[in-house]
């Protein structure tokens, strides 16, 4: 292996993210040192705050990737003269770096439980032991996840987490009655062996071994798997694969205005992201309809993801637009930013039509009873959530989802401490069952008043997105930091 | 012919990064102009022009484009002005025409007939998906896209990068005759091709790390060109500036 250049690759992934890292470091510092100093009661809310912040240290290193693989710049990684395992070794290796903060984001929140206001030795060991852990199992995570990603691509597995968990249900269900007894009692006596070993003189220590080992498994295997998405990593310059040739649909004629033609525009990408997910989706409908009670589960909740993800397209196109640079495009309309807001909420709009049908069809077919109004509620919660997605990825900054998860996390621990004075995990079920009853009480008023404030609110955040959008990829200082990227792994 | 009110105004421009300053910048251009941005790279020109067609927000110093500020114009104004990168920005899923076509819809001014006439000067197939256009097509689209509502003025930066000998010559002219007849338009593009200025330009502005070094008028530049000492002329001022 060629260390100077593994080296390089490690300082360059570690480089990248530095301004993180000492931001999640200084969050989890002063999340711990508030924790201490302010009196018990209160402790949980600067605990979970930094808790918080703690996700930010997780989603950079993926973050980055994505950003990679839309701008093309692992093309330049894939060429480099350096082994691909190497390149994904040492990002890997830099990525463990980077998400090291997690270590300390486990103990404001050990400190703040502590009972009796006593933070002893042990508490704090206890707090270090977890935040390792924690950091272990995350960053194996994350591993897992980028590699993942570069190989195939996260949003078209979105079918599997299900896939792993229906399976063997849908493969049960077409044996003979003898054959499922057999599995169920080999099941089982796999099942009893781990109980036994766990229970065992050797189990804490097979356990401390397995959480050890199981990072490193995850760190090689992920290894070969993201050399092999390197391997086969090709930019296109668009948010969809085009792998087929172009549809027969094609925007329509000249002359409906700017707002129109922007949510023609979208909906038409959207047409065409939406492809194999559209035929997927009839797929599922069929088998939600004719097939056996556990193909019905299966599909009814696959169903309802593809039912969102129709309008949900919506955000995949902003988000790849703003990676690109193609949101200058649209930025630089000789109108004003809002009608391009405009524009896209009607495609929002248009768009949740279908998908809220299916989801209303998946739940009819699940035995719920329709009515119109729970029809309009449906489709309000549809327009809700893929709008408030197609204004983050446009509007979100970092900073400002940071104070959104702060301010959130806030809130919520704030309610919280109230309902319990103190217990605050016990306050939790209450909570729940409050935010139900507020739903059913408030009936088709809380889904309609929720959307349209969202559209009011969301309509000038995304124009200011738009317009303080800038490409950073053509800065000159961003230019510059590739080219002493690109410096350091030449020499 | 230019004529006397000015198309650009740029006074005292400055764009700061941490380790590169841009000016401060002062120069005019006026209708009818046709200027070519020459400068080694990293010199400031995609930068320069990227502020003066509004798209860098943080900067000091005055662009007037038509007599008004791009900052500080409505969002209409942004008509007056022609941007041409090396690719369209738009989704690559999307086809050429199909492009154009949302374009129009969005640019009052945008004339059909005239974006046509352009896609078949320039040979350009406008089925194809702009993803899969090469370097030199992408150019072109991106061209006819600035240019098919006629704005005041038409930025393009490094339009003959990526195209062949012949194509470029007649783009080239294809320029020289959209802006020969237009009296009240100017242009100015960025190029490293001193080929491109002697074909095309009254005017040549010399930028080097950031400042504007020299100004080749269009006197000198046909002296210049007549007696066949463009390229020394130019490389000995981007040279010989501190």
């Amino acid at each position: 292996m060629n260390s100077r250049a593994f080296g390089a690759l490690f300082r360059r992934e570690v480089f990248r993210g530095r301004q993180r890292l000492l931001a999640c470091l200084i969050a989890a510092v002063v999340g711990i040192v508030a924790t201490i100093v302010v009196p018990e009661p209160v402790a949980i809310l600067p605990a979970m705050l930094s808790l918080g912040a703690g996700f930010f240290a997780i989603f950079g290193p993926i973050g980055d990737l994505r950003n990679d693989k839309i701008t093309g710049n692992l093309e330049f990684d894939r060429v480099l003269p350096v082994a691909h395992r190497a390149i994904a070794a040492a990002r890997f290796a830099g990525t463990a770096v980077r998400t090291t903060p997690i270590v300390l984001f486990a103990m404001p929140i050990v400190l703040a439980t502590a009972p009796n206001d006593h933070i002893g030795i042990f508490r704090v060991l206890l707090a270090v032991v977890i935040g390792f852990v924690s950091w272990l199992v995350f960053t194996a995570l994350i591993w897992a996840l980028m590699a993942v990603n570069i190989r195939w691509n996260l949003r078209n597995l979105w079918w599997v987490p299900m896939t792993i968990g229906f399976a063997p249900q849908l493969l049960i269900s077409v044996l003979p009655p003898e054959s499922k007894r057999a599995i169920r009692a080999a099941a089982g006596k796999a099942g009893d062996a781990l109980v036994a070993l766990a229970t065992s003189p050797l189990g804490g220590p097979t356990i401390l071994v397995l959480l050890v080992v199981t990072p490193f498994a995850m760190f090689f295997a992920a290894v070969s798997l993201y050399a092999s998405g390197l391997e086969r990593y090709t930019y296109s310059e668009s948010t969809v694969q085009l792998k087929s040739p172009p549809p027969k649909l094609e925007l329509g004629a000249i002359g409906r205005g700017p707002m129109l033609a922007v949510a023609g525009y979208c909906i038409r990408l959207a047409t065409e992201q939406s492809r194999r997910r559209l035929v997927l989706l009839a797929v599922f409908v069929v088998a939600l309809l004719f097939g056996s009670q556990v193909m019905q589960d299966y599909s009814r909740l696959y169903v309802r993801a593809l039912a969102a993800m129709i309008p949900g397209a919506i955000m995949i196109q902003l988000g790849a637009a703003r990676a690109r640079g193609d949101l200058e495009g649209l930025q630089q309309l000789p109108h004003a930013a809002i009608t391009t807001a405009a524009g896209h909420l009607i495609a929002v709009a248009v768009l949740a039509v279908p998908g809220a049908a299916v989801w209303a069809l998946a739940r009819y077919i699940g035995g719920e009873h329709l009515t119109a109004g729970s029809a309009v509620s449906l489709l309000s919660y549809v327009i809700l959530g893929s709008w408030l997605a197609a204004v983050g990825a446009l509007w979100l900054t970092k900073w400002r989802l940071l104070a959104i998860v702060s301010i959130g996390f806030a809130l919520l621990a704030a309610w919280a401490w109230y309902l319990s004075t103190g217990n605050v995990f016990a306050a939790l079920p209450t909570m729940a069952a409050d935010l139900r009853a507020l739903r059913s009480e408030a009936g088709i008023a809380l889904p309609i008043a929720l959307s349209v404030t969202a559209m009011l609110v969301g309509l000038p955040l995304f124009a200011r997105g738009l317009e303080e959008y800038q490409v950073t990829a053509v800065t000159k200082r961003n230019a510059e930091r590739w080219a002493a990227r690109r410096r350091g792994v030449a020499g | 012919m230019p004529t006397d009110a000015p198309i650009l105004g740029v006074t005292n421009l400055t764009v700061r990064y941490p380790s590169f300053t841009l000016g401060p910048l002062s120069f005019a251009i006026q209708g009818g102009e046709t200027v070519a941005l020459l400068g080694a790279n990293a010199a400031g020109k995609t930068t320069l022009l990227r502020a003066i067609t509004g798209r860098l927000r943080q900067r000091e110093g005055e662009i007037l484009v038509s007599g008004r500020e791009p900052r500080e114009a409505p969002p209409a104004w942004r008509a007056r002005i022609g941007f041409a990168a090396e690719k369209p920005q738009a989704d690559g899923a999307l086809r050429v025409r199909e492009w154009y076509a949302f374009l129009a819809d969005c640019y009052p001014a945008w004339d059909v007939a005239y974006q046509k006439d352009l896609t078949s000067r320039l040979g350009l197939d406008a089925g194809e998906r702009i993803a899969a256009l090469s370097r030199g097509t992408a150019v072109k689209a991106a061209y006819i896209a600035a240019e098919a509502y006629r704005p005041d003025l038409l930025v393009l930066d490094e339009p003959t990068n990526g195209l062949d000998p012949v194509v470029r010559l007649d783009f080239l002219g294809l320029l020289g005759d959209c802006f020969a007849s237009s009296p009240g338009r100017a242009l100015i593009f960025s190029s490293h091709l001193l080929e491109d200025v002697e074909t095309l330009c009254d005017r040549a502005l010399l930028l080097r790390g950031g400042q504007l070094v020299d100004e080749i008028p269009g006197q000198r530049l046909s002296e210049a060109r007549a007696t066949g000492q463009l390229t020394e002329l130019v490389a000995h001022v981007l040279r010989v500036h501190p």
